[in-house]
């Protein structure tokens, strides 16, 4: 039996990257999608993944509650449920505090915090509507990062929106833990997401290599397997948590 | 399968006198029922000889292996048992354990004997089963090292000696992560919460002399998550996931199996 057959999620930030990553993970698994985000254009270049996968698509801006509340609306159309949500779209400006302008600063902390408030907020009250099935009414899944929880450097907005998502996980867990919800976070390290720019400048990724005690950088896929595991039944006593999937970063 | 041709060792597969499953069995037995050879390791052959029956009647592979965490050389052996066995160790599940049932107590009641015992078997034999296992996994260039501590090393606890072993776990694991992962082997920690297994359930029913449906009542109740108890299967699904190969790039961390518990704190 697939790990996912029989729920239904809704994936934000899923055109691209580690998004992407966890829409193809799902759909495998036998998971009914939604897939949400701001542009149907793969960053790393490709066919869209609502195309590759056949699943529907919604083009909407999670810091738009409007959009976020039309999504939860059509992910449980085809089903009348929504098990899982993952969390996954996020903006970063990669500037350090005094280069940060306030324009760019709101935009970080839209997206990347109202984003996932918004996000939660409308899948918890749907969730709380609906029967438990195999002890949880609902999973979420937040993408959060390393940074945050260490610095993120030169990229001030950027960390301190993580930060934020971390500790909402945990607020959420803790306050509808007795309503069988789950909510739960992952933590990449540093990903090779195939996007370019600042993420691969060479003094990035030699102090990522330096930093990450296992040989080798992350992949999507890494990121996409544990986000699989704590959508599953097989994460049934774990909540509130923000798993690391670093490469031993945050352990050295 | 996920873990299709992997040797895992699994110490600590027997359990407890008590109801229902205890989490080496668990894990045991699943990690067989995704394709492993598990080499069934206890102190007690009898208890582990149950759990290889089990796994063997549903067809999957496994051998039992007597060994008392607190002896270096059975240590020893069980590494070279599982080589001996399959030619390879790619998971290593540490499970040992004791609390209550190794005379642990509050600090003005805890004997040396009795702190001595708990350190013996909760930390010193988890480290000897490393250390012994190592120079395979790092023969090899792969391995995955599962170690089990527990909720109580960050949240409260009454015990002294369970408490202190279980943090100390957290940091060897982490030192284990970093000083292995150019090797290829990866190693990570499980802290599980309120349980309901032989040893959290039943040990505490006979200890304070209650009905294992009280004790169920006092611990479910102190969960955040629906107000119940975890399973022995909670803990095997998470060692699972990262014994796995969908783990590959997750190393040195901490993942507490506790319902929530330990956001809240109390």
């Amino acid at each position: 039996m697939k790990r996912l057959q029989g729920k239904t999620a809704l994936i934000t930030g899923a055109s691209s990257g580690i998004g992407r990553a966890i829409a193809k993970k799902f759909h495998a698994e036998g998971a009914t999608l939604l897939l949400m985000d701001i542009t149907e254009q793969v960053v790393e270049g490709g066919e869209p993944t609502h195309r590759i996968l056949d699943v529907p698509f919604f083009q909407g801006d999670v810091s738009n509650e409007t959009d976020v509340e039309e999504a939860v609306r059509r992910a449980t159309e085809p089903t009348g449920r929504l098990d899982i949500v993952v969390n996954d779209a996020v903006v970063r400006v990669g500037k350090p505090l005094t280069e940060t302008s306030l324009e760019e600063w709101n935009r970080v902390m839209a997206v990347n915090v109202t984003g996932v408030f918004l996000m939660c907020r409308a899948a918890v009250r749907r969730m709380l509507g609906q029967e438990i099935r195999n002890e949880a009414r609902g999973r979420i899944v937040n993408i959060s990062s390393q940074h945050g929880m260490i610095a993120s450097p030169e990229d001030c907005s950027y960390g301190v929106s993580k930060s934020a998502v971390v500790y909402l996980t945990r607020q959420i867990a803790s306050d509808y833990g007795k309503d069988s919800i789950i909510c739960n976070a992952v933590a990449p390290g540093k990903i090779l997401t195939g996007k370019g720019g600042r993420a691969v400048e060479p003094r990035w990724i030699d102090y990522s290599h330096e930093r990450t005690p296992l040989p080798r950088l992350g992949r999507s896929e890494d990121v996409a397997n544990a986000a699989l595991f704590l959508a599953s039944d097989e994460a049934t006593f774990i909540t509130g948590e923000n798993l690391m999937v670093d490469g031993g970063w945050m352990a050295r | 399968m996920r873990l299709k041709d992997k040797v895992a060792i699994v110490v600590g597969a027997g359990q407890s006198p008590g109801e229902g499953t205890g989490n080496g069995r668990a894990t045991a037995l699943t990690f067989a029922r995704e394709g492993a050879k598990v080499l069934c390791v206890d102190r007690d052959l009898a208890s582990a000889q149950e759990t290889v029956k089990m796994i063997t009647d549903g067809n999957g592979f496994a051998e039992g292996f007597q060994a008392d965490v607190t002896r270096s050389d059975q240590l020893k052996e069980m590494g070279e048992e599982a080589q001996r066995l399959w030619g390879r160790i790619d998971i290593l599940h540490n499970n040992v354990g004791v609390s209550i049932s190794g005379g642990d107590a509050e600090l003005l009641d805890i004997t040396d004997e009795a702190f001595d015992r708990c350190v013996a078997i909760n930390l010193r034999g988890t480290i000897m089963a490393c250390k012994h296992v190592l120079p395979i996994m790092r023969a090899q260039g792969s391995g995955a090292i599962v170690n089990i501590s527990s909720m109580a090393a960050i949240t409260t606890y009454p015990y002294v000696a369970y408490k202190a072993t279980k943090s100390a776990m957290i940091s060897f694991t982490e030192q284990l992560a970093y000083q292995n992962a150019r090797y290829g082997i990866r190693a990570n920690v499980i802290l599980p919460g309120l349980m309901n297994t032989p040893m959290a359930v039943d040990t505490r029913a006979r200890t304070f002399n209650k009905s294992r449906t009280e004790v169920e009542a006092e611990r479910d109740a102190q969960v955040p998550l629906r107000k119940k108890m975890g399973t022995a299967w909670d803990v095997a699904n998470a060692a699972l996931f990262l014994a796995s190969d969908e783990a590959n790039f997750i190393t040195g961390v901490t993942l507490p199996v506790d319902g929530g518990a330990s956001v809240r704190r109390g």
